[in-house]
């Protein structure tokens, strides 16, 4: 039997069908991962954004750890700041930690976001000791989690 | 929203069997490939979900991964344990009746294949892969796939002699 003849009959072939609520079970899956990573998103596009925007930082994008490969928008603020990035999202919980692509921290909270301005040697996944001195402290009025 | 998840539903509908037949590859039982398509999926759906392109060829490599982050999770008792139990109580075929053969001894046929020849077997015949992505997702040249795939049709043939002369 030439090889075209055996691939068109093992295409013929149909593969076993599935259980009849796989579809459905896969969706309801994804929708529950879905609601697991919402919370954290929008922690930071409420919270951390207008909190480091007031405090004068620009942040372009906020990403996962994993996603900040991607291709980030390039922009400048109004008054020609250049944007920072967050880089790394240090802890996806609404106390969260955001390490800056400059080096500085945000730390956000429900209640407030505090910006680190000097370098931080923090290391990921350890305690960060955020002094008083050098941060700006801030209420966030539009904060959902208020 | 609503039109989104009816969409998904119906690609699911038409491609699952194939993302089970795929991951049997890898699993002892037809739960235990829908469980790896489910992962798969979800992983697929929460990080490559809006990349450009047809989803199967990403949703194929999706399962690959979470196979084997499965397998080597998994401890070899464990393993030993699940396989006993999957052989006993598992004997869902991998592939629909045919009018013209027997899919049982095709399905013999295929799990005899040297695991390399088994999968790009699945992923061009059933999966509709070309050699260049199965050769992406295996980590390998291109003509390495090709001759796998040419060396499995050739198994096949010798196997199933008998099975195919009444096609």
């Amino acid at each position: 039997m030439p090889d075209e003849s055996l691939e068109r009959l093992l295409a013929s072939v149909q593969p076993a069908s599935m259980s009849a609520g796989l579809p459905d079970r896969i969706l309801q899956a994804c929708t529950d991962a879905a609601k697991r990573r919402r919370r954290a998103p929008r922690l930071l596009r409420w919270v951390a954004l207008p909190a480091a925007m007031a405090a004068g930082v620009t942040v372009a994008w906020t990403v996962g750890q994993k996603e900040a490969a991607r291709p980030l928008p390039k922009h400048t603020s109004s008054a020609g700041t250049p944007v920072v990035v967050v880089k790394q999202v240090l802890a996806e919980r609404p106390v969260g930690l955001l390490l800056l692509a400059d080096g500085r921290c945000l730390h956000v909270s429900e209640r407030k976001v505090m910006v680190r301005t000097e370098t931080s040697s923090a290391e990921p996944n350890g305690p960060i000791l955020l002094q008083q001195t050098g941060l700006r402290e801030l209420l966030v009025t539009s904060s959902p989690f208020l | 929203m609503e039109a989104d998840q009816q969409w998904w539903h119906s690609w699911l509908s038409t491609n699952g069997p194939k993302l089970v037949l795929y991951a049997r590859n890898w699993a002892r039982s037809r739960s235990d490939a829908e469980d790896i398509v489910q992962e798969a999926f979800v992983r697929y759906w929460t990080r490559q979900r809006d990349l450009p392109g047809e989803p199967l060829g990403l949703v194929l490599l999706s399962i690959r991964r979470v196979a084997i982050d499965r397998a080597r999770s998994e401890d070899r008792r464990t393993m030993r344990e699940t396989r006993y139990v999957a052989d006993a109580i598992d004997q869902s075929r991998w592939f629909a009746c045919h009018p013209a053969f027997s899919t049982a001894e095709l399905e013999s046929a295929i799990l005899a294949l040297p695991a390399p020849q088994r999968e790009v077997l699945l992923l061009r015949t059933w999966g509709e892969q070309d050699f260049k992505s199965i050769a992406e997702k295996q980590d390998v040249p291109v003509k390495t796939a090709v001759s796998r795939y040419r060396y499995a049709l050739a198994a096949l043939k010798d196997r199933l002699q008998s099975a195919f002369r009444h096609a």
